[in-house]
């Protein structure tokens, strides 16, 4: 398994955004890897990187983002060195990404089977004969009751469920090897997103699509991924198996962030929060652990750099002081 | 438990939409709440759970009296408020008994109040406090766990955390005995979630609140509810303790939505229940028929011919199904 | 407070164009304060010996065909122009945001009516119905101002009615209402402080539309009548010499009254970006 080249390897990657009030660090030293047909939930709660992380994978960066380094290497291309036309030609075919609000990531005035249709022709090279039979197809795939009529059908007259499901037709129309999802059910409700949740899971075991599922609800990767990565703060604090994550997380943040998510058994008191906020990340004298002035462990030794966490390792904490690998050991 | 403290009678509330035809025919009705009965004890914490537009919103916005109901009642400490009209209910000797915490925190701050403001005002109007009220605010501010030093700040100066128990600290500031809580933490972090549920949890302690918690988390109704109750498009499909109901749900919608929580499948024999089919339309739905049926996996000829009234066969436990023994 | 006038100043020191703009305002309001004490000529003198002398070091606007100093007069007309300005805006200001306001708050017929009232007014050309108004009302400084309002009202019912509008079912409203506010304290109290810096933008780029709206009327001979220093007069009487080569009887009262436009035009972008939420840091 390790000596598999995995699909999308990121080492040591880092960006900045330039704005008025200073630089913003927002990622540093990113290391990690997505296998083929992997699940992998990308965990970390508002303004740790996550998303910026998923926009500079698909060279759809705000204009003040500089990357500052690493790689990113999918398929023997560089995407964070490649021209604006090799990403062009990843984006949708390679790559596909579905966002948090369908509504406003689908074209308002153009009817949904019109914009399948445009992916198709862009990227498939179908004839234009079968674009319709495709395209209803597509439909169909995502458990669109009735594709015939909703083929015909604005965005504005779908619920945001089916909207997601449209997204998704999108993104998976021309067979990407990386679905890349950001947050998609977020707003939709649990019942339709535990349906959401297993179109993309169904789909993804169909094709042996590697998915990298991005979330700030942890109980929902716990369900659906196959390895976490917690970031915080623009770091990967942690990455492992699910249930080794669950069952015995490393990093103190992962810990704190699974004793603050309300699970099925917890009680009220057993919840805690989590103590302060997120450093500012404008600070130019920001620790070298960015958790360090949240973390009851923190010492000395944290000064250091951080332990990275090899891109390819299926496990691995950045932490000088991580929580012992059998249970607690006071 | 003591007595009833809210009680909703056969509430209604439709909206009219699309434009009136032209020959004079009533407009289409959306029913965002319909003949909906709710019971809500001093004290007592009431989970208020389903989809969007299960008629949710409404049915809070028609108890805080921001909305008018088409019909029915609402009794309030056994007076009928819902014939007041809901622009002339902040003159009402009921309106500080009624507040409620708003789901957006950002959104339904004035972002040219400052937070001492913001919390002061209610006091004025509504407990017609005079003079300076910067100690009754602080204690307040206090009871909230909002440091005194950040009441100068306006809500951009805030984070979404701070924001919340702004929000909290201003729905206290009139001495309710009801607060409804719509959605108070879904626009939190996880690690801020926590922290203001277990001050809700407190709150409600000291000063004997009841709750009517809306919530599409189930997790977090779970932990901050005594009784729970499952809208479906407007109506009331089930309704009783909330432990009871997490642990037997007795209504194919609720059951549906037990298992999609997730990580809670395990407490639910036969495992996950997935929907398939549309959504009824809320848009002048047939009176005759279960507005799940459709969606139901158990659906049946007699859930198209027959709305299924909410009955109670085991106290306290009410259920509207055919299908329940 | 002090972070708001920090933004301030971060914003002027950003935008020197801005900058620019505060400073030529600033010199406008000091020669409409100060207008008297700093004139060097008295305004209405006549000294027909004197009269269209080019521009020199004892006139530096040089002298009309009555041989009045033209800085003194342009420098006197500074508060008379200003004065119209102020009191125009300031009457459409009140009246177009109480109207806005009611519209988009209340909606239905109130809105109806409201916008019907802005759109009849717009359908005219302004400057036209303004000449009407005055032609009617009869010719004086006072009837300017309320010809000026009148035409200017239609924008700050569009921006109190837009803003209200969407404000009236943000959360806050909701909140203020749970709160015990009346519909009348919400709009006071609520909503209104926060379209203030909108139509704060509105009325400095108002204020130069009204200056070359009074000015425009005296020119065509309503409103202010000579020999009142005021710059559309001084335009008027100085077009009749450009052809024989005084230009300086024209031209110099006309640059000041472009200025003037100009400097509520800069300044009102500026504005803008002071009120901007998104420049906030």
């Amino acid at each position: 398994m390790s000596a598999e080249i995995p699909l999308l390897k990121v080492e040591n990657f880092g960006l900045e955004f330039r704005t008025r009030s200073g630089v913003v660090h927002a990622l540093e030293g990113l290391n990690l890897a997505i296998r083929k047909g992997e699940t992998v939930g990308l965990v970390g709660e508002s303004g740790s990187g996550k998303s910026v992380l998923s926009f500079a994978m698909l060279g759809i960066s705000d204009a003040a983002a500089r990357v500052t380094g690493g790689s990113a290497w999918f398929g023997g291309l560089d995407l964070l060195k490649a021209g604006e036309s090799d990403l062009a030609e990843i984006r949708g075919r390679e790559i596909s990404m579905i966002f948090q609000n369908p509504r406003t990531a689908l074209n308002p005035i153009r009817r949904v089977g019109a914009q399948i249709e445009d992916v198709l022709k862009r990227h498939a090279a179908v004839r234009s004969a079968d674009l319709r039979a495709r395209a209803v197809e597509a439909l169909r795939s995502v458990n669109i009751p009735d594709p015939e009529r909703r083929y015909a059908a604005y965005p504005f007259e779908l619920s945001g469920g089916m909207c997601q499901r449209v997204m998704i037709a999108l993104a998976l129309a021309c067979g990407p090897a990386l679905l890349i999802a950001d947050e998609p059910t977020t707003g939709l409700d649990v019942t339709t997103q535990a349906g959401i949740m297993d179109l993309i899971a169904e789909r993804a075991r169909a094709s042996g699509m590697a998915t990298l599922f991005i979330t700030h609800d942890l109980a929902l990767a716990a369900e659906h991924c196959d390895r976490i990565i917690v970031m915080h703060a623009g770091h990967i604090v942690e990455a492992a198996p699910r249930r080794e994550l669950f069952a015995a997380p490393r990093h103190p943040y992962t810990a704190q962030l699974i004793r603050a998510t309300p699970a099925a058994g917890s009680l009220l008191e057993g919840l805690s929060a989590i103590p302060g906020n997120l450093p500012d990340l404008r600070r130019r004298d920001l620790p070298s652990c960015r958790f360090r002035e949240r973390c009851e462990r923190a010492s000395s030794a944290c000064d250091a750099p951080l332990p990275r966490i090899d891109a390819e390792a299926l496990s691995g904490v950045a932490c000088w002081h991580p929580l012992a690998v059998v249970a607690e050991a006071a | 438990m003591s007595g009833v403290l809210l009680e909703t009678v056969g509430l209604s509330r439709r909206f009219a939409v699309g434009r009136r035809a032209a020959g004079g025919k009533r407009a289409s009705m959306l029913h965002a709440g319909d003949d909906v009965n709710l019971r809500v004890h001093a004290g007592e914490s009431v989970g208020l759970v389903g989809e969007s537009g299960c008629g949710k919103s409404t049915l809070v916005r028609l108890v805080s009296r921001l909305l008018d109901p088409s019909e029915g009642a609402i009794v309030f400490r056994e007076r009928d408020i819902g014939a007041v009209p809901a622009a002339q209910f902040a003159a009402h000797p009921e309106r500080g008994k009624i507040q409620m915490v708003f789901q957006d925190p950002t959104d339904s701050l004035n972002p040219r109040y400052s937070a001492a403001d913001t919390i002061a005002e209610p006091m004025r109007l509504l407990r017609g406090a005079r003079g300076d009220l910067a100690i009754a605010v602080r204690a307040l501010a206090d009871a909230v766990g909002l440091a005194p030093e950040l009441l100068a700040r306006f809500p951009h100066q805030l984070s979404g955390g701070q924001k919340a128990r702004v929000g909290i600290a201003r729905a206290l500031a009139s001495e309710p005995d009801l607060l409804i809580l719509d959605e108070p933490t879904s626009a939190l972090d996880v690690s801020v979630q926590a922290i203001i549920l277990q001050l809700l949890a407190r709150l409600r302690r000291e000063r004997g609140l009841a709750y009517l918690f809306v919530s599409h988390d189930l997790n977090v109704v779970r932990l901050l509810c005594d009784r729970v109750v499952v809208m479906y498009l407007g109506r009331v499909v089930e309704s009783g303790p909330a432990a009871e109901v997490f642990a037997h749900p007795r209504h194919p919608y609720t059951r549906a939505l037990v298992s999609a929580i997730p990580g809670g499948t395990a407490n639910l024999a036969g495992g996950r229940i997935r929907l398939s089919g549309e959504v009824r339309s809320p848009i002048d739905p047939d009176p005759a028929v279960c507005r799940f049926y459709g969606r139901c996996m158990q659906g049946a000829p007699r859930c198209g011919a027959e709305m299924p009234l909410l009955r109670e066969p085991v106290a306290g436990h009410a259920v509207a199904c055919h299908f329940d023994r | 407070m002090s972070a708001t006038l920090r933004h301030i100043r971060y914003v002027l020191s950003e935008n020197l164009v801005t900058l620019g703009a505060f400073a030529l305002f600033t010199a406008f309001v000091l020669l409409a304060v100060l207008g008297p004490i700093v004139a060097p000529y008295d305004p209405l003198a006549t000294d027909t010996a004197r009269a269209m002398q080019p521009p020199s070091a004892a006139h530096w606007f040089g002298t009309d065909a009555l041989g009045r100093d033209i800085l003194s007069r342009i420098i006197i007309a500074t508060r008379l122009d200003f004065g119209i300005a102020v009191a125009a805006v300031a009457l459409s200001f009140v009246f177009g945001i109480a109207l806005g306001l009611a519209a988009g708050f209340f909606g239905g017929w109130w809105d109806r009516i409201i916008l019907r009232l802005a759109d009849t007014i717009m359908a005219f050309p302004l400057f036209v119905l303004a000449m009407g108004i005055v032609a009617a009302l009869g010719n004086s400084v006072a009837n300017i101002v309320y010809a000026t309002a009148i035409i200017n009202l239609p924008f700050y019912i569009r921006v109190a009615r837009a803003e209200a509008n969407v404000r009236r079912n943000a959360g806050f409203v909701e909140a203020a209402r749970l709160a015990g506010n009346g519909d009348w304290r919400i709009l006071s109290h609520h909503i209104f402080p926060n379209i203030l810096p909108p139509a704060m933008v509105q009325v400095s780029l108002n204020m130069g539309w009204a200056i070359l709206n009074a000015a425009g009327l005296s020119f065509i001979g309503l409103g202010v009548r000579p020999p009142t220093p005021e710059w559309g007069i001084m335009v008027a009487e100085g077009a009749t010499y450009i052809i024989s080569g005084e230009w300086w009887v024209a031209f110099f009262p006309g640059m000041v009254l472009m200025l003037a436009v100009f400097c509520f035009n800069l300044l009102g972008d500026g504005l803008r970006d002071i009120i901007d939420p998104r420049r906030r840091t």
